[in-house]
């Protein structure tokens, strides 16, 4: 492509931005994000094959062809296509799309983990936590967090738009180590939130003479946190069992209104 | 309380706004705590809106959707739960029983947005067969609309017709259950802390979850506390995987499996 840098690099924002605002709002059951795939690249297609009309219909049907990976990292494989079809045009269009199908399911793997569940856990957790004692610090870190993360759109293009596959793969053994790491970190917080967020409160009073001791201060003295975690134990207990969550949440409100009602829970 | 004209608009508009920033921006708009502190905020009460979204988003912190399953929509939920709990001057925790059967419905909307959409991209792929790609990029803004419906048509159903009726329904609701289901509040996070167990390591990690269990109950370490030294150990853990890797230690293995 003979542009400018300038108009080069605003071309490839206009994709990325397009991808971030678009790209997965179309989302369906039979293509998934293709049609979004398709129309970020547009911009970038309608001027690759500016003087050939039958080589741009060829791209975009190509574009619009099943594409599914995590919205986050998706950038990078857009990178990637748009490095290979602007030297090879339409003899690339097979191996980028043997190179999409081929990366979608890797990016997806990391993408998940490392942009959604460990984040969202460890922002979701804080921002909860500090929300439930009414302050609401913690929803601007996670702000904050979410539009960092989403920001991250750019440089991977950029990435992918310089690399090749090789520097995947390298990417992909850190991460493991990354991941890992990172895993320590969400568990801790989850044994934390287990003692501070679950609320399990025994109804029972035990009386004698002038000592009157509720059923949370007895097990305190054995514990503190002890109703939670068993709680929590029955809960893992149960999803393991593959219990549906949907099931569970049905036994716990069941539960709850019996135990509270025969005065056992309060 | 009497809802203002602004205020309805100003939620049914967000209502349209969350499924789109979920799918799209991901600007955070799209998670239960922020729903109900945002809706809070317009509604004039910011605490029962944290209280709700804060609830929610502990049940959903190990739910994340995956390659295209549909889990329930909390993110919706809170923003109804807090508008029907404050407009109908109900205690937060009724709004949050509200909000779980809100949630599970939603999911339902979803499926069928999936579906929908499939029309879209037929379409598009026709257009793109004409050539006539600014019909294709109208069909990605119609797929978007529709995608924004999904939380959008239920909470402009709840805002035309929700605190009637469910002001009406609570009157009948016998007090013992009202007092169950609070007790449920309680204890439903459970639920969204064991799926998140399930997803993460762990059996390979159970000392870890042992460690933030007694710094939050014996030592009373706040979470961010907690938070930063997970994070400092995580930092030497992943330290020390990367010189063993590096030294090529045949025999180390323990982080090997996983």
């Amino acid at each position: 492509m003979k542009m400018s840098k300038e108009k080069l690099s605003k071309l490839y924002k206009r994709i990325v931005t397009r991808w971030i605002f678009n790209g997965a709002t179309s989302l369906n059951y039979e293509k998934m994000e293709g049609l979004g795939y398709a129309y970020s690249m547009l911009p970038f297609i309608k001027e690759t094959y500016k003087d050939n009309p039958e080589g741009m219909k060829k791209s975009v049907l190509a574009h619009l062809q099943f594409f599914n990976t995590t919205p986050y990292t998706a950038p990078y494989i857009l990178g990637m296509n748009v490095g290979i079809e602007s030297k090879q045009k339409e003899e690339s269009l097979e191996a980028v799309s043997a190179l999409k199908t081929g990366l979608m399911g890797p990016l997806a793997g990391i993408g998940d983990s490392l942009f959604v569940v460990i984040p969202w856990t460890i922002c979701g957790a804080i921002a909860a936590n500090m929300a439930l004692q009414g302050s609401s610090v913690g929803i601007f870190i996670w702000l904050a967090v979410s539009i960092a993360l989403r920001l991250t759109a750019y440089p991977l293009f950029k990435g992918g738009l310089i690399s090749g596959t090789n520097l995947l793969t390298k990417i992909e053994t850190t991460l493991k180590s990354v991941t890992n790491a990172v895993s320590i970190l969400g568990l801790m917080v989850v044994g934390a939130l287990i003692a501070t967020v679950v609320k399990v409160n025994w109804a029972f009073t035990f009386k004698q003479g002038k000592l009157s001791m509720t059923g949370n201060q007895i097990l305190d003295q054995i514990m503190p946190g002890l109703l939670p975690a068993a709680v929590v134990a029955i809960v893992y207990y149960l999803l393991s069992k593959k219990v549906k969550p949907v099931y569970v949440i049905l036994i716990v409100l069941i539960v709850s209104v019996v135990l509270t009602g025969l005065h056992i829970l309060k | 309380m009497h809802v203002q004209l602004w205020q309805t608009l100003l939620v049914v508009f967000y209502g349209f706004f969350i499924n789109y920033d979920k799918e799209g921006p991901k600007f955070g708009t799209a998670q239960p705590v922020v729903a109900g502190f945002l809706t809070g905020l317009i509604m004039g009460d910011v605490t029962t809106g944290l209280y709700i979204g804060g609830t929610l988003q502990l049940m959903t912190l190990g739910i994340t959707s995956f390659g295209g399953a549909s889990v329930p929509d909390y993110q919706t939920a809170a923003l109804i739960g807090t508008y029907l709990s404050v407009s109908t001057k109900q205690d937060a925790s009724i709004g949050i029983t509200l909000a779980i059967p809100v949630a599970m419905l939603i999911v339902q909307l979803d499926v069928l947005k999936w579906s929908t959409n499939i029309y879209f991209q037929q379409k598009a792929e026709k257009y793109a067969e004409k050539e006539q790609y600014r019909k294709l990029e109208l069909m990605q803004y119609l797929a978007t609309i529709n995608t924004s419906f999904v939380s959008g048509l239920p909470v402009l159903f709840t805002v035309l017709v929700g605190p009637k009726i469910v002001g009406s329904i609570i009157k009948y609701i016998p007090l013992w259950i009202t007092n169950g289901l609070k007790v449920a509040g309680g204890i439903l996070p459970a639920v969204g802390i064991g799926m998140l167990l399930k997803y993460l390591p762990t059996k390979d990690y159970f000392a870890y979850l042992l460690v933030g269990f007694v710094l939050a109950v014996y030592l009373k370490v706040p979470i961010l506390g907690i938070s930063l030294l997970g994070a400092a150990i995580a930092l030497i853990t992943y330290k020390n995987s990367n010189k063993s890797s590096n030294l090529n230690i045949e025999a180390g293995g323990a982080d090997e499996d996983e």
